[in-house]
């Protein structure tokens, strides 16, 4: 892993889900020994994919914390290895004369010959009765050359005020500290954005961030301090569409508020003119080393296809969208670029995609094509993921934490198991944690709302390239109960040989793996310190000898 | 076993450009762009030319730049490079990029009329930076910001490499909604959300964006037009690239997709010409310069040609040549064209405008064949100055000229936006090239019934002073015009312009402007707020160069030009003469002679080219009337204010000048210098103009002046009768007519080759001193009003008696004779006045049965009081006269006497023999000079000249008591077939007062031929004005015998008089000269023989009666004629009038005259009774042909006094003058007055009150109080007359 300073930034509703993958490979210990600062970053501060990632990182950083130690450590090879930083900030556009950009921009105010030129030029780019319309609350509509526009200048809105130091809001503060300590890694930055190019904010904001930033900084350091963008490294997503939405009818659209909607089946259209303007801005080209097109070439399942609502969501905390694989491909592109070493010293942004079995008009992926190849790479991530989906389901599905929500349930039940097999030393995780545990393990994995099965971030990933191969034995992702009870946590690859050893006649997976938890423990190398640390390290290491991917 | 296959997790992609792969690594996606292109888009509604059925602007917000639609364009411009190609999805859109991105290109090149093109500058308005400005969404600042990398590319590179650069913007709106913008990209881009709801060939009528031309239907010009658009637009696109060459690499553009586009499009545009069988594309790029660097580079078509007199060329080296921009030669869009009326007539004659001086736009009428409608020339001053003389044929005029360019226009009086007028002006290069302006214009209000005048009729390099009279005054509320002047030292006599190509309008704000030191202008009169109750306005300019055009404009808003049309070749009638390329011309010296009457002046030159004098001068209408007509027929209607105001319309010989003046009101005047208003006054033009016309609308008449009343200006006064006038303000008149008629003068001459040099004038000799001293001030004063461009003045000579006349201390005129020696006097006379005539009807006195003595009024008989006074030593005739005779001096103005006597001596005139006595009478209004020649030692002597003060405005103004006088003028106008305004058309204005004017109203419109009739018809309708003629006349024939007396006498006993001479009583012949001559044809017009005999024994009677007149004078042909009256009358009394003014002109030494050079008038006293008191109190009557001087009528009342003797009539020379006046008039015209009343006339008479309350002699008094020497002497006889007439005959003819 690189000694570069990691930041991680999810924009819009597509890059929150990104960043949930992301958050996820960490949680499964793809970032050993990182200490990663995440920024939430959108226009829509009820938005759900973005409180969900909020969740999430809170949660994982709850399940790495201990005691005062808020976020834990950075650790390695083990489950929870990056210490997450999370920082929040939107703009905000609830207060009032911000409802829109005409009032925003103060279209009517000034002098006669101020407002003439500014409404000559406003109307020159921006639809008058619409685009200069509509309300911002729910971020900017996939109108990205509005948000272009409204993000850089709201960054640096911030900027300002914080050196005024006037009411500072904050998600200010946040940002503000964020980008200190991007200004403080200075060329030892890695900056990595996920967002997609067809939707609103996260296409609006990709092209202007590291501008934004840079000109944040200026602002902020009172010109002392900046940006160099042949040292400081961007990398990011360019996330074309990959799912659509229903349609809006005529009848939502009449409204000002609702006149511009995101249709998705502009996306691709969207999508081919943001390439174009990237491969031909000069600031892009020289903002970013890396840009990982990812996209989804045949046919997306639609988000809402049993929803009910008539109406298409247009953000706000209803917009909780599946995830996706492409997601999952963007947290490995922020991965490849966390972790590589070469292919900095471009004069301007490579452009990089990947390609994957496809067969059957479906895509069958490995381990090795999400991380690559080299140096076990694949195997590491394949045995990774493969444990903490085994974990998942030890404490979900054995330990019936998706089917109950009482404390005894799932990581507790386990930890007691542990303490009847002689592995008494982490009892004293305390049953908050374990719970926390559980949570997260349900938000990976599965769980079960009252009857109703609800899929995790590895079963809505897995199913979107259903009926492809996913690593995984397609039984590993039953939805069904007793199945799941009854489930060989010791057999969820498809290959055989990453099985878990079986333990006799009259002894399954899961017992012989118990048995193995008393045959290895977590040592030094893992930088755990504390109970829980330990106790994640320690089963990791006991899945990760179970598996045989290293050995 | 199936080979196992990768796909890229990429966006689809055509499967050509789908990357392929490398497994499980992240892979470089190679030609990204092709990549790119070929993304797999779902199918959107669009139509075939990639037009989609929804708004796809809003669709394609996926670019994240707020500059998006900016760059779409340069996307679609790179990827849709094959235009035939199948697309979809984004090209597809792109596609409708282009059609939107030629439209727009052809909306420049076919209505960039209605394009406004506006730089905005990407900065915060309170010039602030991202740190500090107020608002930092403020749009034009954060648009500007996220520029970016590119903002270099964005800002004006010509700036210094040190300047600020500040990104830039040039929106373009159609009618005031946002349409597009430059892009250093595309070049130009359309705006996200426009709509043009108008059919026009570059929108398309199904969402109203704008679309390639060529899918809608063009007509052939607008190919041309466009065709010529693309290809200035390719020829300047490597220029425009250059510009860039500074800027980093990456940011270079490149601009051969969008060569290739144009190249493409002009094929299609050949492929469009041949499938419609049109011809050969003729290129014809329209002229617009909306677009400021860079982009005017691509966009201007600022192709500089040159003109010169209308010829435009491409080549800088045409001779003359203006260089020029062609769209800035027709007026901005936004300009209101005025509409000038002229009438039905014009409307429906096409060649209307061919004998106009005024260059204007004819249009034809939309949708009414051969109906004309006439506007101001939508033309900027450059153009003017372009085609110069050939505006002509710009506007149609002249179809034959090699200038083939064309102004045309089509009136659209029915436009729903109101009316307008639709200008074409279709420029053609020397080499053929066309290039074609349209404008459609607003038509503002109309001019009509205003008239703006000119003065002279031609221009000339010698000439510089030219005068405009406006009825559109330039600060008018409403429609104003603006003159500006023309250079006759510039070669194309262009129109004089200021630094910026603006002409140097003459005024403004009601002031003339400042303009450099060769030219001089002024505002004579104007228009200012003194008189804004007055609504009739009007201002008159001069200026040393001429007028070139009027800037008319509407409330300060112009609103188009106009430009004089000067003819060179001299051939149209109704255009002023362009003289300015005539070789200069030697002007034959003029040397004018003037006479300056009460009621007439006239003026003669004599030229030495041809030696000759030059009479029969008519003062042409040398007015250029503008926008009407100068053709006003005054007998049918009445003149209007600008024929009374301005130079005037009327056209007249130089012998019938009216000595009238019409002022303007002094409120009019412009007074910048604040001078005294008399002097103001003074100024030729400014102080008015001679009044010549023949149907004024009088409204009455009162001291001098006549009071008129136009429609429109209300009240205006003409002044006349100012020639005695001693008021101060008519000094001013008299010196304002002078001038303002000698420039009509000069005007005149020049025509005929001839410029004044030197300038005689004449006086009566009965002139004081003052007056005469007066007048001589007032001619000099006008000696340098000469508008021949040579700096010479007028030589105004001095009149040859103003060192001595009326000098009472001049030594004796009678000689040496002891002045107490005058016994022969009285013999004479008392003998000769009782002889019986040559056997005809009239007696003496004794006629009047005996009159009784008159009264003696208290203190006239008191001999004591008059011998206390100082001594007064009064001489009378004492000796023979020395009259010391001297040639008549070439170089002095002359007495009306003597110039009439060097007029009757000369040009065939009277040889004068020893025999002969010429008595030669110039009768004026209010003088008759009276001049004698005979043969003295030395040739032809003028021995006598003197004036009185009784002459034809005696019958004129007698025409007041007339009662009958008005049905004959009725009648006459009926002959004539005339109509005078107050007499027989319009509201009566005839009364007493008026009576006069009317009078010479009717005689003005009289043919010579006339004249006969109409005193034959005074004499049957109204015999009491025939009574007024005889006595009038008789009166002045009685006097010519009683000077013919004492002429006689005075040769004899001269010294100076030739032994033959005195030998031989002389023939006596008679000359009346001056425009009252007229006066002694009444009677013969009756009564040949009893006129010739009326007059005759009139003259008999003043010599003292037959017995007398046998002594005195030889018969010219006894019986028949004793006298030759009259005897020089030419037909139709062609010189009449011109007598005073040729004998003015014509040099002295012609024929030789010799004159006393004393010039001592003889005067006689003209009546008995009359006595003088010597030094020591003696008395002595006087007989009546004694001599009567100043120093007399100065002591009248005391040492000189009526006193007749007892039993003797009152004044008995008077009354045997009226004794057969009396006779004659009652029995030939029914004279109703009666002898009683006669009588009691006599018996009234108190000639000595009468001559004391004589305005004139109260004036030699005040004269004498200031030193100054009396000055009034006047025969007593005539005195006498002239109370009579006011008291008994005048008051007679009134019963």
């Amino acid at each position: 892993m690189a000694q570069d300073k990691l930041f991680v930034i999810a924009i819009g509703g597509t890059g929150m889900r990104c960043l949930e993958s992301f958050v996820h490979l960490s949680a499964i210990g793809m970032f050993d020994n990182q200490e990663i600062e995440v920024m939430t970053l959108d226009t829509d501060q009820t938005n759900g994919n973005k409180a969900k990632v909020e969740q999430l990182v809170s949660l994982y950083n709850r399940i790495k914390s201990s005691g005062n130690s808020n976020g834990g450590n950075p650790n390695a090879n083990t489950f929870f290895s990056a210490k997450l930083n999370l920082y929040r900030f939107y703009t905000d556009y609830s207060g009032t004369g911000r409802e829109n950009f005409r009032n925003l921009s103060h279209l009517a105010q000034g002098s006669p010959e101020q407002q003439h030129a500014n409404k000559l030029i406003s109307n020159l780019f921006l639809e008058k009765d619409s685009v200069q319309e509509f309300n911002l609350a729910h971020g900017y509509r996939a109108q990205t050359h509005l948000g272009s526009h409204l993000m850089y200048h709201g960054i640096v809105e911030a900027a300002r005020s914080l050196v005024e130091g006037k009411n500072v809001k904050a998600q200010e503060k946040e940002l503000d500290e964020f980008l200190g300590k991007l200004s403080k890694a200075g060329d030892q930055a890695r900056v990595f954005i996920f967002g997609s190019v067809f939707g609103g904010t996260g296409a609006s904001s990709i092209p202007v961030i590291p501008k934004a930033f840079q000109d944040f900084i200026k602002i902020r350091s009172q010109g002392k301090s900046n940006i160099d963008f042949t040292k400081t490294k961007f990398g990011s997503t360019l996330l074309t569409e990959y799912f659509s939405f229903k349609k809006p009818d005529a009848k939502q659209m009449s409204t000002k508020d609702d006149s511009i909607i995101a249709d998705s089946s502009f996306f691709p259209l969207n999508s081919q003119a943001a390439l174009q303007f990237y491969q031909n801005d000069p600031t892009v080209q020289q903002c970013y080393k890396t840009l990982y097109h990812i996209g989804w070439p045949i046919e997306s399942k639609p988000l809402d296809k049993e929803k009910k609502d008539d109406k298409t969501i247009t953000g706000g905390a209803n917009q909780k969208n599946p995830c996706h694989i492409t997601e999952l491909l963007c947290a490995c592109a922020a991965y490849d670029f966390f972790t590589k070493t070469t292919g900095f010293d471009v004069p301007k942004a490579e452009y990089l995609y990947k390609a994957v079995e496809f067969k059957d008009n479906t895509f069958n992926f490995n381990f090795n094509d999400f991380v690559g190849s080299e140096n076990k790479a694949g195997e590491t991530f394949a045995n990774r993921l493969g444990a903490f989906f085994s974990l998942a389901h030890i404490v979900l599905s054995i330990n019936s934490a998706a089917f109950s929500a009482d404390a005894e349930a799932g990581m507790k039940a386990f930890i007691t198991r542990l303490e009847k097999q002689k592995i008494p030393q982490y009892s004293t995780i305390s049953n908050e944690e374990c719970l926390e545990i559980n949570d997260y393990l349900k938000m990976f994995a599965y769980t079960f709302d009252g009857e109703r099965f609800a899929p995790g971030w590895l079963y809505q990933v897995r199913s979107t390239i259903s009926p492809g191969a996913f690593m995984f034995d397609n039984k590993s992702f039953t939805e069904i109960p007793k199945e799941l009870k009854d489930l060989d946590v010791g057999s969820l690859f498809n290959d055989a040989k990453n099985h878990w050893p079986k333990g006799g006649l009259l002894s399954d997976r899961f017992s012989k793996f118990i048995d193995t938890l008393l045959e290895v423990k977590y040592d030094n190398t893992q930088n755990v310190t504390t109970t829980k640390e330990q106790f994640l390290a320690h089963i990791y290491n006991a899945i990760t000898k179970s598996q045989g991917f290293l050995s | 076993m199936s080979e196992k296959t990768i796909k890229a997790l990429a966006i689809k992609v055509k499967s050509k450009s789908e990357p392929p792969g490398v497994e499980y690594k992240w892979d470089k996606i190679p030609q990204i762009e092709v990549f790119t292109k070929d993304i797999v888009i779902p199918e959107i509604a669009a139509d075939k030319d990639g037009t989609s059925k929804v708004n796809i602007g809003t669709i394609v917000s996926g670019m994240p730049t707020v500059f998006a639609r900016a760059n779409l364009f340069k996307g679609a411009i790179d990827n849709v490079t094959d235009k035939a190609a199948e697309a979809s999805g984004l090209m597809l859109f792109y596609k409708s990029l282009l059609n939107e991105w030629r439209g727009l290109i052809a909306c420049l090149a076919l209505n960039y009329k209605d394009l406004n093109v506006e730089r905005i500058y990407l900065q915060y308005s309170d010039g602030k930076d991202l740190m500090t400005t107020e608002n930092v969404y403020e749009p034009i600042g954060a648009f500007g910001n996220v520029l970016f990398e590119r903002k270099p590319l964005w800002c004006d590179q010509g700036l210094s490499s040190n300047s600020e650069k500040i990104p830039f913007i040039d929106v373009i709106s159609y009618k005031n909604e946002v349409v597009g913008g430059t892009s250093p990209d595309s070049l130009l881009f359309t705006s996200v959300s426009y709509e043009i709801n108008e059919k026009l060939p570059f929108v398309n009528i199904g969402n109203g964006k704008f679309i390639d031309p060529l899918k809608s239907e063009l007509q052939p010009l607008e190919l041309n037009i466009l065709y010529g658009y693309v290809k200035l637009i390719i020829k300047n696109l490597d220029k425009f690239r250059k510009n860039f060459d500074n800027v980093e690499d990456f940011l270079r553009p490149n601009y051969s997709n969008i060569n290739g586009n144009l190249q493409d499009w002009l094929k299609e545009m050949d492929e469009y010409a041949v499938s419609k069988n049109w011809p050969k594309i003729n290129e014809q790029p329209p002229e617009l310069t909306s677009f400021k660097y860079p982009f005017g580079i691509l966009f201007n078509n600022s192709t500089e040609l040159f003109g010169s007199e209308g010829t435009i060329s491409t080549d800088a080296s045409l001779s003359g040549g203006i260089p020029f921009d062609p769209k800035n030669l027709l007026l901005p869009e936004t300009t209101e064209i005025a509409q000038i009326r002229f009438g039905p007539d014009a409307e429906k004659n096409p060649n209307f405008l061919v004998d106009r001086p005024l260059m204007l736009l004819k249009a034809e009428t939309k949708d009414m064949s051969n109906t004309y409608a006439y506007f101001t020339l939508p033309l900027t001053p450059l153009a003017l100055n372009i085609f110069g003389a050939t505006l002509n044929v710009l506007v149609g005029m002249d179809q034959n000229s090699a200038i083939k360019s064309r102004l045309s226009a089509i009136y659209d009086p029915n436009d729903s936006d109101g009316e307008k007028l639709i200008v074409k002006l279709n420029l053609v290069t020397q080499d053929g090239n066309n290039k074609t302006i349209d404008i459609k214009y607003n038509v503002g209000r109309e001019i009509k019934g205003q008239d703006i005048l000119l003065w002279p009729n031609f221009i000339s390099k010698q000439w510089n002073r030219y005068f405009m009279y406006s009825e559109i005054p330039h600060n008018d509320t409403g429609f104003q015009a603006t003159p500006f002047i023309g250079d006759t030292n510039e070669s194309y006599f262009r129109i004089v312009m200021n630094d910026e190509g603006v002409p140097m309008y003459l005024s403004e704000n009601g002031k003339i402007n400042k303009l450099p030191e060769q030219y001089k202008a002024k505002i004579l009169i104007g228009s200012s707020i003194a008189v804004a109750d007055n609504r009739y306005k009007y201002e008159i300019y001069e200026s040393n160069q001429p007028f070139k055009g009027l800037k008319f404009s509407y409330a300060n808003k112009d609103c188009g030009f106009a430009i004089i049309r000067y003819d060179k070749l001299g051939t149209q009638n109704g255009l002023p003469k362009d003289k300015l390329s005539d070789p200069i011309k030697e002007l034959s010296p003029a040397f004018l002679g003037a006479d300056f009457g009460s009621t007439n002046t006239s003026i003669a030159y004599w030229s030495d080219t041809k030696q000759q004098v030059c009479d029969k001068i008519v003062l042409k209408n040398r007015r250029i009337s503008l926008l009407s007509s100068d053709l006003k027929n005054n007998d049918e209607r009445s003149a209007v204010e600008d024929e009374i105001f301005f130079f005037q319309n009327d056209e007249i010989t130089t012998n019938s000048i009216k000595s009238v003046l019409a002022i303007h009101d002094p409120k009019r005047i412009v007074n910048d210098s604040n001078s005294e208003l008399d002097s103001l006054t003074a100024k030729e033009i400014i102080g008015g103009f001679p009044c010549f016309e023949k149907n004024i609308p009088i409204e009455t008449a009162k001291d001098n002046r006549y009071i008129l009343n136009f429609n429109r200006v209300g009240i205006a006064e003409l002044v006349y009768n100012m020639k005695w006038s001693k008021q101060r303000s008519d000094k001013s008149n008299k010196t304002a007519y002078l001038g303002s008629l000698l420039l009509h003068i000069y005007a005149q001459l020049f025509e005929e080759d001839h410029e004044p040099v030197t300038l005689k004038w004449s006086y009566p000799s009965s002139m004081g001193k003052s007056l005469l001293s007066e007048y001589f001030e007032i001619w000099k004063s006008v000696s340098s009003i000469s508008p021949i461009n040579n700096g010479k003045n007028l030589e105004v000579y001095s009149p040859s008696d103003l060192s001595d006349l009326g000098d009472t201390s001049a030594p004796p005129s009678w000689g040496a004779s002891d002045s107490s020696a005058s016994a022969g006097w009285g013999a004479t006379d008392a003998n000769a006045s009782n002889t019986a005539g040559w056997g005809s009807s009239t007696d003496s006195v004794g006629g009047w049965g005996t009159a009784p003595a008159p009264a003696q009024a208290g203190g006239w008989g008191d001999d004591a009081s008059k011998k206390q006074k100082p001594a007064v030593d009064i001489q009378v005739d004492s000796g023979p006269l020395k009259f010391d005779f001297k040639e008549l001096s070439n170089t002095e103005s002359l007495t009306e006497a003597c110039a009439v006597a060097n007029y009757l001596v000369n040009d065939g005139g009277y040889s004068v023999k020893p025999d002969e006595l010429l008595l030669c009478f110039d009768i004026g209004g209010s003088t008759t000079d009276i001049s004698a020649l005979c043969q003295m030692e030395g040739g032809k002597a003028m021995i006598k000249q003197n004036s009185i003060r009784f002459a034809a405005q005696r019958i004129s103004h007698a025409t007041k008591f007339s009662p009958n006088f008005r049905s004959v003028l009725l009648k006459v106008c009926e002959r004539k077939n005339i109509k005078i305004e107050g007499l027989n058309n319009g509201p009566v204005k005839f009364n007493e007062n008026t009576a006069p004017f009317y009078f010479e109203q009717v005689i003005d419109r009289l043919n010579e031929a006339d004249f006969d009739d109409f005193y034959r018809l005074i004499a049957a309708e109204c015999k009491e004005m025939m009574s007024v003629n005889l006595y009038v006349t008789g009166l002045i024939m009685y006097y010519a015998g009683q000077l013919a007396f004492k002429l006689r006498n005075e040769i004899v006993r001269s010294e100076d008089a030739p032994p033959a001479v005195k030998a031989r009583a002389p023939k006596i012949n008679i000359a009346f000269a001056g425009k009252g001559a007229r006066i002694f044809d009444w009677f013969n017009a009756v009564n040949e023989k009893a006129a010739n005999d009326y007059y005759t024994q009139m003259f008999i009677r003043g010599v003292g009666g037959m017995e007398v007149a046998k002594q005195i004078i030889t018969p010219i042909n006894f019986p028949n004629t004793i006298i030759n009256i009259n005897a020089r009358k030419k037909e139709f009394n062609a010189d009449l009038k011109y007598e005073v003014s040729k004998g003015l002109a014509i040099p002295t030494y012609k024929e030789k005259i010799l004159v006393p050079k004393n010039k001592q008038a003889i005067e006689i006293l003209g009546e008995e009774g009359f006595c003088v008191y010597g030094a020591n109190g003696e008395m002595q009557y006087l007989n009546y042909g004694n001599s009567i001087t100043p120093e007399m009528m100065e002591n009248i009342g005391s040492y000189f006094m009526s006193s007749p003797q007892t039993g003797q009539p009152p004044c008995p020379k008077f009354m045997d003058f009226a004794d057969l006046y009396y006779k004659v008039a009652q029995s030939m015209f029914g004279l109703k007055i009666s002898s009683n009343d006669f009588l009691t006339g006599f018996n009234n008479m108190n000639i000595e009150s009468y001559i004391k309350n004589d305005p004139d002699y109260v004036e030699a008094q005040k004269r004498k109080g200031d030193q100054k020497k009396f000055d009034y002497v006047a025969p007593i006889i005539i005195l006498e007359g002239m109370k009579f007439f006011e008291d008994v005959i005048l008051k007679g003819i009134k019963l």
